[in-house]
């Protein structure tokens, strides 16, 4: 969905900040599916991605009030989901106990040019949570590496050499996927 | 790479799914003048300082404030954050998702969550049970007396249980069962406790001495003296473990006392998720009082809920932003978030669990993120 100008978010906000429901709801509808699919390319998980998308949402409406319209809404939301993805990644790699099912990747639902994308977010699960996360970022939420870095909190040239490192393994995973 | 234009899996069901929470968390928030600070308001032993305040015209803002924040459900409609809980009742174990859906295990007790949820250890009479949730049986272990007390180690490689007074241990596919201490115990086998990131057990051995030993190479790792030993908690990094015995102290890994608690601070008690700060109950003249201490002595005192009577159990949400406290005299179930005035109040406890006043249902975990 790419309706949604910067005005209209501003007004959803606005409109949000003095309660109603409607204009909250189209925020909601309008970010979720970004939220959820970075949520999910990094955690590959779809009840966490679930989770945490709700939750960053939910810290949306607690810091409502306090939100300044003049900034873009989406930045701060992919920050939360973004940081909480890798951190659910991390602490599950760590905490696998015994007879824990791996992290299968869920097929979705079956479509004529489902193949690639199923290759692509196989291969994508196999690189590290950190890798995982600056690709989606700069490939599937179009950020700039400066803003990468600023939303995770990392320096430039650390997002660019996890991005060209997370890429060069992608693709050789890709290759192996592909075979 | 192209830009991935295409629904993940679950996306859309999520959506909708995601949206009635986010709705009804928008319609519950207190709106919040810009720059105002609330952190003053949830500061409360709630009973206390409203009935202290509440004859003069700013007590009635502030009880009017209140009063906007506490939602009362007859009934237990739905968790208000992420994880599962468990209860251990009269005849059985009730699994609670999210969605408010409450599913009874009949016949077991004494119920644990595995590390993330998956599985539960329960007991049933004179068997050691690994279960799913769903009720789907892993593996049984019977013993000669009756199973108590089942508790996971971190990874959820080990099962500590007792067995009459002696303590088990057995792997969590249920091999390698084997004996750990002939005697232990003292006044619960509950007073078990299983070191975060490490196969090290406190436990108490029953000659008012509380030890950890390290299980795989059998090895007593230290030794304090404890008298009346009646629970044990580590916090989440193992760095802290909190001692309730005739009074109540902290400990760091080395079984060096930390801080000494308020000797009235009593059961239940719970570490903070990911903190060393820690929420203990205390009971004076009848009113049980929900505290959190923190800082490196233990030293700064947070009251955050106070009621008449007695409170059963206390558990942290997994994100730690909800304390569930189980106002047992009240029948109630009191949700508090951490970090402000909302509060959600769920009556008809025994009802829900079929628990009478004789046997009440006891909260056994909230899990997981």
């Amino acid at each position: 969905m790419e309706a949604g100008s910067r005005g209209d978010e501003r007004a959803w906000i606005r409109g949000a900040q003095s309660g109603s429901v409607p204009d909250l709801e189209a925020l909601f509808r309008h970010h979720w599916p970004r939220a959820y699919r970075a949520a999910y390319l990094v955690v590959h998980d779809a009840a966490a991605a679930e989770d945490i998308a709700q939750e960053a949402f939910l810290a949306a409406v607690r810091c409502l009030d306090r939100f300044d319209r003049r900034r873009p809404f989406g930045p701060w939301l992919h920050r939360i989901v973004v940081n909480r993805a890798i951190d659910w990644s991390r602490s599950r790699a760590l905490r696998r106990e015994s007879g824990d099912a791996s992290l299968a990747f869920v097929a979705a639902a079956a479509g004529p040019e489902r193949g690639d994308t199923e290759t692509l977010a196989a291969a994508l699960a196999k690189l590290s949570p950190e890798h995982r996360a600056v690709i989606v970022m700069r490939h599937l939420l179009d950020y700039t590496p400066g803003e990468i870095a600023d939303a995770l909190n990392l320096p430039r040239g650390t997002v660019n050499s996890r991005l060209r490192r997370g890429l060069d393994e992608l693709a050789g995973r890709l290759e192996q996927e592909l075979r | 790479m192209t830009r991935w234009n295409r629904p993940t899996p679950g996306e859309r069901e999520a959506a909708d799914r995601s949206w009635e929470i986010v709705r009804e968390a928008f319609e519950e928030r207190i709106p919040v003048p810009r720059k105002r600070d609330w952190r003053p308001v949830p500061v409360v032993a709630f009973g206390i300082a409203a009935l202290a305040a509440a004859f003069s015209p700013p007590g009635l803002a502030v009880w009017g404030s209140l009063r906007d924040a506490v939602r009362n459900q007859d009934h237990l409609l739905a968790l208000p954050t992420t994880g599962r809980i468990l209860v251990n009742a009269q005849g059985g174990v009730w699994v609670i998702q999210r969605d408010g859906s409450k599913r009874f295990l009949s016949g077991y007790d004494n119920a644990a969550w595995s590390p993330h949820g998956i599985y539960l250890a329960a007991a049933r009479e004179n068997q050691l049970v690994a279960l799913e949730p769903n009720g789907k049986v892993h593996w049984k272990l019977a013993r000669a007396g009756h199973v108590g007390a089942p508790q996971w180690s971190y990874e959820g490689y080990r099962i500590a249980y007792g067995v009459g007074r002696a303590l088990r241990v057995v792997n969590g596919d249920g091999t390698r069962d084997r004996l750990l201490a002939v005697s232990a115990g003292g006044s619960g086998l509950s007073a078990l406790a299983w070191r975060p990131g490490t196969h090290e057990l406190a436990y108490n051995n029953g000659h008012n001495h509380l030890v950890l030993v390290d299980v795989d190479r059998r090895r007593v790792l230290w030794r304090r003296s404890a008298t009346g030993l009646e629970q044990l908690l580590w916090s989440d990094d193992g760095e802290r473990l909190l001692v309730a015995d005739e009074g109540s102290r902290v400990l760091d890994a080395a079984g060096r006392t930390i801080a000494a608690l308020p000797r009235r601070s009593v059961l239940p008690a719970a570490f903070v998720p990911g903190r060393h700060s820690v929420a203990l109950v205390s009971v004076e003249k009848g009113l049980s009082t929900v505290s959190v201490y923190s800082g490196p002595r233990y030293s700064r005192r947070r009251m955050v809920f106070s009621g008449a009577g007695l409170f059963g159990g206390l558990a942290w949400s997994p994100n730690g932003h909800w304390l569930l406290i189980d106002w047992r005299s009240a029948d109630q179930w009191v949700f508090l978030r951490s970090a402000s005035v909302r509060r959600i109040d769920v009556r008809n406890i025994g009802n829900t669990f079929d628990s009478g006043p004789e046997h009440h249902a006891t909260l056994a975990g909230w899990c997981c993120p």
